[in-house]
């Protein structure tokens, strides 16, 4: 984790400033990642319990 | 992740919403929290205990549980602390702002606002009891259910700051996996899960008020009326040894009950009588500087040792011993 990570909300930012820019966009992004690993791990845990509440396993 | 992703929460005008265009630019704006953030929000240390527990309670139970819904239940427990967790730092983030151990939390930081970690564990916790209730059964998701109120609610909000009794009463809180694990496979709660409940209810005082000693000018300086500021020191290390007795007699139970056999027995025996030790080096010497709080330390680490042992030690008599004599 660099330092740009962990940095604090930013109270006065200058939308138009690239670096303010690219952070907001490097988080997004993150989240996005994370979002979307976890929308597909449920789907596999979905598929999962109702195969086994179908008695098909287990 | 509850803060809305591609769009930026301006704080000009309370919490309302705006997307990133360049008109904006001159109104203050607010970073979307890291997905670091939202995970340190959950207290990821503590759901490593409280998962630990969850998954030795589901173990020890008689009968069995396929191993997919056996999964869902220990997900579940994970997602409902780390639910109550966040609704805890949501309450708690002015306290935690002026407390050198918690300042560095997302929200006291400053790098998460206040409605996002309130959404965050609502929406955790309501997702982990509903997910328990449709995937395993409806008791282990109202015990889960309960133990996300009972540690929200009952000790954040009530407890916490009007009692110095918080820690004991709210104990319970973390005492409540075990019995979630057992009741995911049987449908019901015996003596047994009760007994685990037991023990953590009355393990738990003597850790935190073995914690409490050394950073107890936290404690005082936000007004938290942890023991060791409202009753002393003195006080709190007598109770400190007073309950590792009641733990002694707690932790040998199931074998004097016959629930477990001697392999665990034993062994909590000696594991509590060490703990016993360890609490009467506390609890019979005047210390008050924090820096020369060596037992206290030692205690404090013991006692999550001794949860971790014992509870693996049960897993060991009733699934394995008892597996292999069968």
């Amino acid at each position: 984790m660099n330092e740009s990570d962990t940095k604090p909300l930013i109270d006065h930012t200058d939308l138009n400033d690239p670096d303010t820019l690219r952070q907001l966009r490097k988080r997004q992004a993150s989240r996005a990642k994370v979002m979307a690993a976890i929308l597909i791990g449920l789907c596999v845990l979905f598929y999962g319990i109702t195969i086994v509440k179908m008695k098909l396993w287990g | 992740m509850t803060d809305s992703i591609g769009s930026i929460d301006t704080q000009s005008a309370g919490t309302s919403s705006c997307t990133a265009y360049p008109a904006a630019a001159s109104r203050q704006v607010m970073m979307p929290a890291e997905w670091r953030d939202f995970l340190a929000l959950t207290k990821p240390g503590v759901i490593q205990l409280v998962v630990f527990t969850g998954l030795c309670g589901l173990l020890a139970a008689p009968g069995s549980i396929n191993p997919v819904i056996g999964f869902v239940a220990i997900l579940c427990i994970a997602l409902g602390a780390g639910g109550a967790a966040a609704l805890n730092q949501w309450y708690e983030s002015d306290i935690d702002a002026q407390m050198k151990r918690t300042a560095n939390r997302p929200i006291p930081a400053g790098r998460m606002d206040r409605e996002a970690a309130l959404h965050f564990g609502i929406g955790l916790s309501g997702f982990s009891v509903v997910m328990m209730g449709l995937a395993v059964n409806w008791l282990s998701a109202g015990i889960l259910a309960l133990s996300i109120f009972y540690y929200a609610v009952v000790y954040t909000i009530w407890l916490k700051p009007n009692t110095p009794q918080n820690i004991v009463i709210g104990g319970g809180a973390g005492a409540f996996p075990p019995v979630i694990g057992w009741a995911a496979v049987t449908g019901d709660v015996t003596m047994l899960p009760i007994l685990l409940f037991a023990l953590i209810f009355v393990w738990t005082p003597p850790h935190f008020w073995a914690l409490a000693l050394f950073v107890k000018t936290d404690y005082a300086r936000v007004g938290i009326p942890m023991m060791p500021v409202v009753a002393g020191e003195r006080s709190t290390r007598r109770q400190i040894f007073g309950y590792s007795l009641l733990l002694l007699a707690t932790a040998i139970a199931p074998w004097a009950l016959s629930l477990t056999g001697a392999f665990y027995g034993v062994l909590a025996l000696v594991l509590s009588i060490v703990f016993a030790i360890l609490a009467a080096r506390v609890g019979f010497r005047v210390e008050s500087d924090p820096a020369r709080m060596k037992p206290e330390k030692q205690l404090f680490a013991y006692s999550i040792l001794y949860l971790f042992v014992i509870f693996a030690a049960l897993v060991v008599d009733r699934a394995v011993i008892a597996g292999f004599a069968a």
